[in-house]
Order: structure tokens, then C-alpha cells, then sequence
């Protein structure tokens, strides 16, 4: 059930619900600022999000306590994933997961 | 183009405005990214975000987490809207459709139609739409914004229609 009320937290980004789970993705292995991001997700999901895109996402993520900002850098702030943020992120995969399990035997069993 | 920035709302721009000019700067202009930064910058009027409000940083331990998710969930949801507001919404939106039907058939009626009739006639659904907003995204904000935000919209809406009716008359 709470997985439940995770995953819909994520679906409730309407537009931003594909950025904002790259981002959260992006994020997994540590903090990145946002042209990081951006060449992140572009290497492992061959998508490049435009910087309104990118940064909507982060607002969202931001006040939802999914991520949260680390001191500047270089004039850059870099993000890195709370804790609520990772629990989200499981739970959308382990979602994500059974689906395609489901996919995959239907297909094979097609 | 990170004079597109401006179109974001202060409180927005204060807190990311410098970090979207340095990834502005790494990328090309384009005109996807400048469609991008506009809906980006709509977005941001039309569903503010409280990024400002506390992060989940200090959340260790279950005993905490569900309810800051809980408190989260709320503040980052927008505009409080209602059961009340929701019909508010709609009333706005089918008696205004209705009563600028009604009101433009007369006129075609009364002055013979045209091409400007049936134009307006065409969006006369999507103004009363505009106007809903007073109920849901807009609920909240103070009567100058909503004033703006409504009349600005509902403007260029009224204009698009009758510059395609204009246009139908001289081609």
C-alpha cells in the first residue's frame, strides 16, 4: 500500500513524470548539478530534457523532498537524493519491474 | 536566450534563475529550447512550487518519514482546491459556454453573422475555461495576478480567433 501512495506521488508531475524519474535516476549514484543531469540521462536514456524541462522537474522533486539542494559549487548547484527520494525511486522500479516481467511472459507466451 | 528567464516568476528566478542561465549557456540556442523555457515558465506561474519549504534531509527514521511525506504531498500540491471550487469551476465553465452561445447566435442573428461570429462562436468554450481558473490554479493568488493571468489569457485567445477570422476574409 505504501509503495502505492510512492508511485503516485511521482505520476502527480503530470508532464514532468518521465524527467523527474530520470532525474531521480541520474541522482542514484550520487549528487550532480544540472548540466550534469542533462548529460546523464542523455547517456543511459538517449533523452535530452530542455532546461525548462530539467528544471521544472527539479522545483517539483525539490518541494516534494525527493531531492534536495548541496551547497553551490563552481557557481553550480549540485542535487542529491533524499531519503524520502531513493524510497520513491524503489518503489517506481520495483513497479516498473513487475510490469515488464508481466510484458515479457506475455509476449513470450504469445 | 536567457533573457527568457525573465518570463519566470521572481521567487522562481531567485532560487533557480542562475542555475537555468548556466545550463542555458552549455546549449545551443534553439527554438525547441526557447518553446521549452516558455511552457517551463508558464508551468512555473500556474503551479508554483514551495521549494523553499523544508527538505526531507533531516527525515531519518520511518517514525518521520511517513508523515513528512504526508506534509509534503500537501504543500506541494498546489492550490487547496475544493469540492466547492471544483463546481464553482464547472458552473463558471457551462454557464459561461452556454450564455456566449447564446449571446453570439443572437448576434449573428441581429447582424447577419460573418466570419468573426463564427471564430468567436469557435472558442467560446475555451474563455469561460479561462475564467474557471479563479477556482483551481489560480485559486489563492491575489486578485491582481488573477486579473492578469485571466485577462492576459482570455485576450489572446479573443485575439487569435479574430486574427484567423481576418485572415479568412482576405485569403
Amino acid at each position: 500500500m505504501a509503495r502505492r501512495d510512492d508511485v503516485a506521488d511521482l505520476d502527480e508531475f503530470g508532464r514532468f513524470a518521465e524527467p523527474a524519474l530520470l532525474i531521480l535516476v541520474s541522482l542514484a549514484d550520487g549528487a550532480k548539478h544540472g548540466y550534469a543531469i542533462t548529460e546523464d540521462i542523455a547517456s543511459f536514456a538517449g533523452v535530452r530534457f530542455g532546461p525548462g524541462s530539467l528544471y521544472g522537474a527539479i522545483a517539483r522533486l525539490e518541494s516534494r523532498g525527493l531531492i534536495e539542494g548541496l551547497e553551490a559549487e563552481d557557481r553550480r548547484n549540485p542535487y542529491q537524493l533524499t531519503a524520502v527520494g531513493e524510497k520513491a525511486l524503489r518503489a517506481r522500479l520495483a513497479s516498473m519491474q513487475v510490469v515488464a516481467k508481466v510484458g515479457q511472459r506475455r509476449l513470450a507466451s504469445a | 536566450m536567457t533573457w527568457l528567464i525573465r518570463l519566470y516568476p521572481p521567487a522562481w528566478r531567485r532560487r533557480y534563475g542562475r542555475e537555468l542561465a548556466e545550463l542555458i549557456a552549455t546549449q545551443p540556442a534553439s527554438f525547441g529550447t526557447a518553446i521549452d523555457l516558455v511552457a517551463g515558465a508558464v508551468d512555473a506561474w500556474f503551479n508554483p512550487q514551495s521549494s523553499t519549504a523544508a527538505t526531507a534531509a533531516d527525515a531519518k527514521g520511518a517514525g518521520t518519514m511517513l508523515p513528512r511525506m504526508l506534509q509534503l504531498r500537501c504543500a506541494g500540491h498546489g492550490p487547496n482546491v475544493t469540492a466547492e471550487d471544483t463546481r464553482k469551476a464547472a458552473l463558471v465553465m457551462l454557464g459561461g459556454t452556454l450564455a456566449l452561445v447564446l449571446a453570439l447566435m443572437w448576434g449573428r442573428v441581429r447582424y447577419g453573422g460573418g466570419p468573426y461570429f463564427d471564430s468567436l462562436l469557435a472558442v467560446s468554450w475555451l474563455v469561460p475555461t479561462v475564467l474557471s481558473q479563479r477556482y483551481t490554479s489560480l485559486k489563492g493568488r491575489s486578485n491582481r495576478v488573477q486579473a492578469v493571468l485571466i485577462g492576459g489569457q482570455a485576450v489572446i485567445v479573443i485575439a487569435i480567433a479574430l486574427a484567423a477570422a481576418w485572415f479568412n476574409t482576405v485569403i
